[in-house]
């Protein structure tokens, strides 16, 4: 029996775009087309407003919690073409701003932390750019990848530092390749590589037969296997999977009757969420013998009262 | 296993219609919670919609899990205990007979079990609140099921039955299960009247028990009938009486007894072929059932609740030499006395008594108790080597499944707020466990050091260092960000993270020269190698022990400490001007401390180190130095 723990109402003036639970799933980041970020702290069913961020001058697109032994650190991106990094240091404030995108940045995201303090973007402009920290000066080092993805890159998610590679075992190896998955307009899917101080094109996934809209890298439980969730304008939502993160399987998951706009694992990447434009939220789960199965769905209502809070079966 | 798989059992919730009038996304918690927020990625320029402000809500979801509520908590904790011995009891004795202590361990679980029903049943009647008691009795059903599933295979598979004949075994699991007529039949016995038989319950009782194979008690509740001194009751009794029971140790082989058994049967059937009880049917009841009559099991089918009441007394009126794998073609024989369709616990216990352990235990991962009781009876039955279940390539994919159920039992455990450790302990027990703890284990959330210590002293306890190093490191980095430098150094120096160490130790010595006292120096005293990790934090040690070196007034061992700090050259700029003006009052004491050579040392520094300095500073402790060469220059300072 799944039930609604609490609703919470985020007081935005405009569409929210993106809310992010942090690592420990205590506070609650979201964005709205109001140009505003706002954290929220969770407790026990009841909720507060900690911060209230304003800086970006457009929509913002989404937000991303970075491991909390960097600190507490947001980032957010948005249509004003900028990432913001924020910290909290008593209160919050901005920490770094990066203006060296040319259009609308869509999707940011932290590298696992073993790496660093490392946040991809990716943007309308066709670019990614990777930012480090770099501890000695407390400086950004940003690197660019220009026309990653023809019109625009739309979602960027990181392999975890522990995956499947043949020649490394990465449980040993810390040098295992840095590397990330892009899904773009131009209705691919792209895996890209760390090589030297470069970032290469390693391999690209062609399956999709319009606008990528969203990626995600399954986190690793020590299995031998990487597995990247990619969902798209046609409908359908893709697993690939891969032993050496090299050659990938596709496997259609299900075509839906809308437009998929987000695919998100669970914490221990054994569901999948899946939700689009048919307004529904379905879970997904992989039985014993590879096939995947929707495990539960959360819809809108049909005709029900608008005071009923509580969830029915 | 393909067609119990391809069964959906998708569940909808449906939400209230006004949270998603826009498009609706999905954001992770920990395991079982999540949000559902409403999404889009299509800028809106119109903000005039007032509609939309209200629709904007958030909603967090959680799955109720029923393991959680605190009366199921004892459970929990006792159960793993008995786990783990289990697994003590396999990794010890990998090759020798180890039956009675699975036995033993099979029974334990029984009685975690049954304690926990005693404290549902007691909370049950304790409760006052309507919902909260039904919520406690449909957990009693649960774990009802549960006992009686559990006892069956234990019979079945784990228990040491001599010379494999199951009827006594399958009587008592009948007795102890469906308590009711035994209930009824104590009551009559207790008032001893004669002419019982007004008793609304008298004849149900009495076939009860013969169905129970309580013979003795069938005939002593026989003997409170008005009528007992008639022939046909004492035509009964006699048949009763002489019933033939299988012992192993009665000396007579199965042969034998099946012999005398068939024959004593042919006399009951001669019996009621005569006639002789046909005015009182009842007692022919009875005798019908003795000879195995089917349809006189049909007939009293309607009295019991489940088709597996009647299961001990067809096998002992039918097959009472039955072995336990001889059980299927009884349990289909009462399973068709059934009337309408089965609910899990009727197809488990056909699927156990048909020796499908895998449908029992698919079966039994669709109660909800959250995979207690799948998890804990798949792996006594694997560890008894009486569990194997083969995929469709005909592999042997018994141990996965135990180690899958281990892991998700143990993944959902972590989930909660203190049953975290118990959680671990099943995760530690698998091959992919520890990666799986890893992951979890790092996100517990910690609000106090109390739990951040316990949470690291778990993780180094099943070899998670990385966990135990990136908590102290999460410690550092919050303590930072409030300002508590010391706190933060010493979760840095715990977490052994150079950076964690540098950026508190900056923080300190920042704190120092604006005027703050050092953080934390019994921690740095007593830090030992540990200060080798970062060249400040090294800086910051040493620094301490110059401070405590100079207030216990062993100046030349601090003269000495403040050269090599400062000849070291390992400060940050900031801290030149502090390092320096220490060496202000050494140069300034009553017997000289600082050698010629120190001095020629701390000159040369200061003419580098010259901007770190005001002018007025600096000229005064050029002065300091030249007159302490002066001083050392005929007599120079003997180090000891």
């Amino acid at each position: 029996m799944i039930s609604v723990l609490n609703t919470i109402d985020t007081g935005h003036e405009d569409m929210i775009h993106d809310a992010e639970l942090d690592y420990y799933g205590l506070r609650l980041a979201t964005c709205s087309s109001d140009n505003s970020v706002k954290i929220y702290d969770i407790k026990s069913g009841t909720q507060t407003l900690a911060a209230d961020l304003k800086g970006h001058f457009g929509p913002v697109w989404q937000v991303a919690w970075a491991h909390p032994k960097f600190g507490n650190l947001l980032a957010s991106c948005s249509y004003d073409r900028k990432v913001i990094i924020w910290k909290e240091l008593g209160e919050w404030s901005k920490l770094y701003e990066y203006t060296g995108h040319e259009s609308s940045v869509n999707a940011v995201a932290w590298a696992p932390a073993e790496y660093g303090l490392i946040l991809a973007c990716c943007s309308s402009d066709g670019s990614i750019s990777i930012l480090t920290y770099n501890q000695d000066g407390s400086t950004w080092d940003v690197k660019k990848v220009p026309g990653a993805h023809a019109i625009g890159v739309n979602s960027v998610s990181w392999c975890p530092a522990i995956s499947a590679d043949l020649s490394l075992d990465p449980l040993t190896n810390k040098d295992a390749p840095k590397r990330l998955v892009t899904g773009g307009c131009d209705n691919l899917i792209k895996i890209w590589k760390e090589q030297g101080d470069q970032w290469i094109e390693e391999k690209r996934l062609d399956m999709h037969m319009d606008w990528v809209r969203d990626v995600a890298w399954a986190p690793s439980l020590g299995l031998q296997r990487s597995m990247i969730a990619s969902c798209s304008q046609d409908k359908r939502v893709v697993i690939w999977s891969s032993d050496d993160n090299i050659s990938w399987t596709p496997t259609i998951l299900n075509t839906f009757d809308d437009v998929v706009w987000s695919v998100s694992w669970s914490l221990t990447g054994n569901i999948l969420a899946v939700s689009g434009g048919d307004n529904k939220v379905s879970l997904w789960r992989e039985n014993a013998d590879g096939q995947w199965l929707c495990i539960s769905e959360v819809a809108k209502g049909l005709g029900q009262t608008t005071n009923d809070e509580r969830s029915t079966l | 296993m393909e067609d119990i798989q391809a069964v959906k059992r998708v569940k909808t919730f449906i939400l209230p219609d006004k949270c998603f009038e826009n498009r609706v996304a999905c954001a992770w918690r920990r395991g079982n919670k999540f949000s559902i927020y409403p999404r889009s990625q299509i800028p809106n320029k119109t903000t005039s919609e007032s509609d939309n402000k209200t629709a904007d809500k958030i909603l967090v979801f959680n799955q109720e899990i029923l393991l959680f509520t605190p009366i199921l908590r004892k459970l929990v904790n006792e159960a793993n205990g008995t786990f783990l011995s289990l697994k003590k009891v396999t990794e010890t004795s990998k090759n020798t007979e180890n039956q009675v202590e699975y036995l033993k361990l099979s029974r334990q679980y029984r009685s975690i079990i049954r304690v926990c029903i005693e404290n549902l049943q007691e909370a049950g009647e304790k409760e006052e609140d309507a919902v909260a008691r039904n919520n406690l009795l449909s957990y009693l059903t649960i774990f009802y099921s549960i006992e009686c599933i559990w006892h069956l295979c234990e019979i079945l598979y784990i228990d040491i039955i001599p010379g494999d004949i199951v009827l006594p075994f399958l009587l008592e699991w009948v007795r102890f299960h469906f308590p009711h007529h035994e209930q009824s039949a104590v009551q009559l016995l207790e008032s001893c009247e004669r002419g019982s038989e007004d008793n609304p319950d008298y004849w149900d009782t009495v076939v009860g028990m013969v169905v129970q194979g309580r013979v003795d008690v069938a005939r002593a509740l026989l003997k409170l009938h008005s009528a007992v001194d008639t022939n046909e009751f004492k035509l009964v009794d006699n048949s009763l009486r002489s019933m033939p029971v299988y012992s192993v140790y009665s000396g007579i082989s199965t042969g034998e007894f099946t012999i005398s058994w068939k024959h004593w049967q042919a006399e009951c059937r001669s019996k009621l072929s005569s006639r002789l009880l046909a005015h009182q049917p009842q007692l022919e009841l009875i005798m019908r059932i003795m000879t195995g009559d089917y349809s006189a099991f049909e007939s009293i089918r309607g009295k019991y609740s489940s088709w597996f009441d009647v299961l001990g007394g067809w096998v002992m009126f039918t097959t009472p030499w039955a072995r336990r794998r001889e059980l299927g073609a009884a349990a289909a024989a009462c399973a068709g006395l059934a009337v309408g369709g089965g609910g899990h616990l009727d197809v488990m216990v056909r699927a156990a008594l048909e020796g499908d352990l895998y449908l029992v235990i698919h079966e039994i991962q669709q109660m909800a108790d959250n995979g207690w009781f799948a998890t804990h009876l798949t792996d006594v039955l694997l560890q008894c080597g009486k569990l194997h279940i083969l995929d469709k390539h005909q592999t042997d994919v018994t141990s996965r499944l135990r180690d899958s159920l281990v892991l998700e039992y143990g993944s959902l455990l972590l989930e909660h707020q203190s049953l975290w450790p118990v959680g671990l302990s099943y995760l530690a027990s698998v091959p992919d466990g520890a990666r799986r703890a890893e992951l979890m284990l790092e996100r517990i959330p910690i609000r106090t050091e109390g739990k951040a210590l316990r949470v690291v002293a778990e993780a180094k306890k099943y070899g998670l260092l990385g966990v135990a190093q990136s908590v102290c490191s999460c410690m550092s980095a919050r303590a930072l960000s409030r300002g508590a430098a010391g706190a933060a150094l010493a979760w840095g120096a715990r977490a052994r993270s150079a950076a964690q160490c540098a950026r508190a130790a900056h923080r300190a010595l920042r704190a120092y020269c604006a005027g703050g006292a050092l953080p934390a120096a019994d921690l740095l005293l007593t830090a030992g190698a540990t200060l080798l990790v970062d060249d400040t934090l090294l800086l910051l040690g040493k620094y301490c022990d110059f401070h405590r070196l100079y207030k216990s007034r062993e100046f030349k061992k601090a003269a000495k400490l403040l050269v090599s700090l400062i000849t070291s050259n390992i400060a940050p700029d900031y801290f030149w001007a502090t390092l320096l003006l220490d060496a202000l009052p050494l140069l300034e004491t009553e017997e000289p401390v600082l050698s010629a050579a120190d001095s020629y040392e701390l000159m040369l520094c200061l003419e580098l180190r010259a901007a770190c300095l005001a002018r007025p500073q600096a000229e005064l402790l050029r002065l300091a130095l030249a007159r302490n060469l002066a001083r050392t220059a005929l007599h120079d300072v003997q180090h000891d």
